[in-house]
């Protein structure tokens, strides 16, 4: 890994397109400005592998469970009315 | 005939599952997607305006995941979110609201985009109401 160091207001170029600037630095956390084109995604890391766990997790049910299938059609009436006005709105 | 949609960049956790066949469910809102290099990576899709219908109306994708999705400023886009059932409490299941999958049915290909929008939430309980969840729980036994 390669490691720099910068101070505030200094800027790291990656590549051609990428630029980093330390705007802030305060006790452990640094804020960065990144300008990167609109095709490149930047994210936080941990959010990342936070959809990575969610997904491990949703992805080991192999089928849809009986009793959500029989909640969902009993259920029915308020799923269809996700388009018009929902019933109890009109009670209020 | 179920369509094989095509991820280019696979899903975050499953990077390497390109092709998934998606089965929709139209009564119930509900799909499978299910991978095509193991049929045990099964996710549950659900139709995420069925239960919330402010969710995304107006959704500003990200110039990558239209390139990714094959997308022309015709094509309908379809948004679908990721269930995590709870197998002891099915009113403790929730929906990944942060990271919806994008499909484009006519191209038959899809995306799963992270939303920068820190008010979605990966873990957001589908039944939100109290007095709803309770509905639900004496329908499920019953």
């Amino acid at each position: 890994m390669l490691v720099l160091s910068r101070k505030v207001n200094e800027k790291i170029k990656i590549g051609e397109s990428i630029d980093i600037t330390i705007v802030a630095v305060s006790g452990d956390t640094v804020r960065l400005g990144i300008e990167a084109p609109r095709e490149i995604k930047v994210l936080r890391s941990e959010v990342y592998e936070e959809i990575q766990r969610q997904n491990r997790e949703a992805a080991t049910q192999t089928a849809i469970p009986e009793a959500f299938q029989k909640l969902l059609e009993c259920k029915g009436n308020n799923l269809s009315n996700h388009e018009g006005v929902r019933p109890h709105e009109k009670d209020s | 005939m179920p369509d094989i949609i095509h991820f280019p960049q696979g899903i975050p956790g499953f990077e390497s599952h390109h092709d998934f066949q998606l089965n929709v469910e139209e009564e119930t809102h509900l799909a499978q997607l299910i991978s095509q290099d193991d049929n045990l990576i099964v996710f549950v899709l659900i139709q995420p305006q069925a239960f919330f219908p402010d969710y995304l109306h107006t959704i500003n994708i990200d110039e990558e995941s239209l390139e990714v999705l094959k997308a022309t400023p015709d094509s309908k886009i379809e948004i679908w979110t990721i269930l995590t059932l709870n197998s002891t409490d099915v009113t403790k299941t929730t929906v990944n609201l942060k990271a919806p999958l994008l499909i484009n049915p006519a191209a038959k290909t899809g995306v799963q985009m992270i939303l920068s929008d820190e008010r979605y939430l990966s873990r957001t309980l589908l039944f939100e109401k109290e007095n709803y969840a309770q509905d639900i729980r004496e329908g499920a036994v019953g």
